[in-house]
């Protein structure tokens, strides 16, 4: 019967979404409760920062340049070149920029760190820790969980420029608008509660990555398969979050601006 | 007749096998022992054709390589009934009907009649192992290898399997090699011996020249130094196939 | 070291089109296997996303319009313009390769990593043929229907938002998109859809079958899969882009 199975999926995934919630309250509070040590979280975060990087200045690139080429093409019909780079700033801090870099980081942080972490507790690494005496969540995924949420945010804000840029280049190569031309609506355009939208987004989004995929990987069972099993998850957990809490948060920053009389 | 000649294979930059020279006649069973790491399997793997030799000659004559793994590589996608059809299906021009006769004939000798359409994963691990020896065997292979059989096995269950590998590869009569670290079991099969360690053949004889020889890369093998000496041999627990 | 993934890929990739052209060594019925379980478990998600991102692309559009223009007249045009030209193909293909790229991957690894690759080798069994080109056609028809669906979903949900908080009636958002959406711009959609239909395969069973051994090996080809075709897709996508716009528009 598809409406059994559906209202199956639908209870699998409201219970998912209530576990990984709990989850992350929990490291919350370790990380509150200052259990962890500030040198290994640091090194992390500046590793996965330095790793992702390159990959992540490609991607704002690439993703700059596809608006500002869309875009172009759509101005130009109407004669709005000049607002082409308010537009797209405007656009890509607000929106894309975050959403399709934060697509790549889903893969390159969030199911790299379940690869990691599903290893580890497949082969009962996780498990010797306990024996030890030692939290798992404190010593290893709390740490982990706090380095990935920062590397996330630090990297999804340097897009915002890397895109930017990119953006640029590309209206200058492809339509010929100067960067004079380019930068001048900007700050017509690109008001307060936009930046606010990216910025919330670029937390929100590194959020769902490190929450999701400490989860995933934390939670792993059942071999090399399990591993297996446990990144394809998190990928798809993780694209369709971002999807859906884009949303969310475009609509509450707008909300937010209503109240206060901007836009 | 398998005709192995000097064959070196190195992986980033350690040589594993560092020269090996080998022979094995049709119908003749060789047991190849050897420390973890030796490179038994990776010998199996150049035999079967799976990797190229960094140099040196392998020779087959014959074609048809049946080969029963490590971990077995039974298909977990496909049933049973599949997994053993599979070689049939690509290998022989046998049609449906003959190829399913066949198959279940198999299973009733391998003694897993009844799990024809059940999944892979429902099997045991000694199940397994024989389902992946029948797999092996089913297509008539002209050669047969075979890694570590009895690995992983309870006693009982690796006893079981190495009278049904007698038996089976008695059947067929081929050129055998059994890779394996279960001496009293897979010396019970053997023609011949040959262990491989730092990458040579550092012994090559009769199981008897095996047992009896102080040969001192075996004494290593055998812990010989301990101050009792290897049991004796009860004569009735060999199975010969000749 | 990434030079030289790419070049095994593009290998792949010719080896996998090779086969194509050898109508003798095709396995339909594993084909037909890969289209039910790929299309089957990722219409849901297409639609759940694409419904969402029709609705964010109509209220984007909105604020920077209303903000340019002072009127929200042509926000229909544009939004439906842009989910056919880039949304429609880029967002569900990033989806098919979390879902179904990630899967591949971690199929083949775990494969890898019992033997099975090399006991089909061993059988005389290609694996290029019997693993690769089935998975292969079926990604691409996939991404190919579930995009179409998606643009249509998208655009859905774009109307929702504007009949509901623009004042735009649905039959003007419906005869706004007939006149800005251009045969061209499907062509687009089909185009990259079709593109990023084909490379997320050819990367994710390289990555599976060439991972290394165990719980590692398999996490690592998973992931790798995962962030290469994102790239690529992202990569490729510029590239159509720009040879589209610049083709005479701009």
């Amino acid at each position: 019967m598809r409406v059994t199975a559906m209202a199956r999926k639908t209870d699998q995934i409201l219970s998912g979404i209530g576990k990984i919630s709990l989850f992350t309250l929990q490291l919350f509070r370790i990380l509150f409760r200052k259990e962890v040590q500030r040198q290994a979280v640091f090194k992390q975060m500046s590793e996965v920062t330095l790793h992702s990087l390159p990959i992540t200045a490609v991607a704002g690139i690439f993703v700059g340049g596809i608006f500002a080429l869309q875009f172009a093409a759509q101005m130009k019909g109407f004669g709005a070149d000049g607002y082409i780079g308010g537009a797209n700033t405007s656009a890509i801090v607000r929106n894309v920029g975050p959403l399709l870099v934060a697509f790549m980081l889903a893969g390159k942080i969030g199911a790299y760190t379940t690869a990691e972490l599903g290893t580890m507790r497949v082969t009962d690494q996780i498990d010797a820790l306990s024996t030890l005496g030692l939290s798992p969540l404190v010593y290893l995924i709390a740490p982990r969980f706090l380095a990935i949420l920062a590397a996330a945010i630090l990297l999804l804000i340097f897009s915002f420029f890397i895109s930017t840029l990119g953006g640029m280049v590309i209206c200058h190569l492809a339509a010929g608008i100067n960067f004079y031309q380019y930068a001048s609506k900007v700050p017509e355009i690109l008001n307060f509660w936009s930046i606010l939208n990216g910025v919330a987004k670029s937390a929100v989004f590194g959020l769902l990555i490190a929450a999701i995929s400490c989860y995933f990987g934390y939670t792993a069972s059942g071999g090399a398969r399990g591993v297996g099993t446990a990144v394809n998850t998190t990928a798809v957990t993780i694209v369709v979050s971002l999807v859906v809490a884009n949303y969310w948060v475009t609509s509450l920053i707008h909300s937010l601006a209503a109240i206060f009389g901007g836009q | 007749m398998i005709t192995v000649e000097r064959v070196r294979k190195s992986f980033a930059e350690t040589t594993i096998l560092d020269g090996i020279d080998l022979q094995v006649r049709e119908g003749e069973v060789l047991v190849l022992l050897g420390p973890s790491g030796a490179g038994k399997s990776l010998l199996l793997y150049l035999i079967a054709g799976l990797v190229k030799p960094e140099s040196g000659r392998i020779e087959l004559g014959s074609r048809r390589i049946g080969m029963l793994f490590q971990k077995n590589a039974l298909f977990d996608s496909m049933s049973v009934g599949e997994n053993l059809a599979f070689p049939l299906k690509e290998l022989t021009p046998l049609r449906k009907e003959e190829i399913e006769e066949r198959v279940r004939g198999n299973l009733a000798a391998f003694g897993l009649a009844q799990w024809y359409p059940a999944p892979v994963n429902a099997l045991s691990g000694g199940m397994q192992k024989r389902l992946a020896l029948a797999r092996a065997l089913i297509a008539n292979p002209d050669i047969i290898l075979c890694d570590s059989p009895t690995a992983g096995l309870d006693p009982i269950t690796a006893r079981q399997m190495t009278d049904l590998m007698a038996k089976e590869c008695a059947k067929l009569n081929r050129a055998t090699i059994i890779a394996s670290h279960d001496i009293p079991r897979s010396l019970s099969l053997a023609h011949r011996v040959a262990l491989l360690s730092e990458g040579r053949i550092t012994f090559s004889g009769t199981p008897d020249e095996f047992l009896r020889g102080h040969h001192p890369a075996i004494d290593l093998f055998l812990n010989r130094d301990w101050k009792e000496p290897f049991p004796k041999e009860n004569p009735n627990d060999r199975h010969h196939i000749s | 070291m990434i030079l030289r993934h790419m070049m095994e890929m593009v290998k792949l990739g010719a080896q996998t089109l090779a086969v194509l052209f050898h109508p003798k060594a095709w396995r339909p019925s594993l084909v037909l296997e890969q289209l039910y379980l790929m299309g089957n478990k990722s219409v849901g998600l297409v639609v759940f996303a694409l419904a969402f991102s029709g609705i964010v692309v109509v209220m984007e559009y909105a604020f920077h319009i209303r903000l340019v223009l002072q009127t929200a007249e042509m926000v229909p045009g544009f939004s439906s313009s842009l989910m056919m030209r880039e949304f429609g193909a880029g967002i569900t293909a990033l989806l098919l390769a979390s879902k179904i790229g990630a899967g591949m991957a971690a199929e083949l690894a775990t494969m890898k990593t019992t033997e099975q690759v090399e006991a089909l080798r061993l059988m005389r069994v290609d694996p290029v043929n019997y693993l690769v080109m089935p998975r292969f056609i079926a990604s691409s028809i996939v991404t190919l229907i579930l995009s179409i669906i998606g643009v249509a979903v998208a655009i859905l949900g774009g109307m929702l938002v504007a009949t509901t908080e623009l004042g735009v009636t649905w039959e003007s958002y419906l005869s706004q998109i007939s006149t800005f959406i251009q045969p061209a711009d499907g062509l687009q959609m089909l185009i990259k859809a079709g593109i990023f239909g084909m490379i997320t395969p050819i990367i994710s069973c390289y990555f599976g079958l060439h991972s290394q051994a165990g719980a590692g090996g398999v996490g690592k080809a998973t992931t790798e899969a995962v962030v290469y075709s994102a790239i690529a897709i992202i990569g490729s996508d510029f590239f159509l882009t720009w040879f589209f716009t610049t083709a005479g528009r701009i």
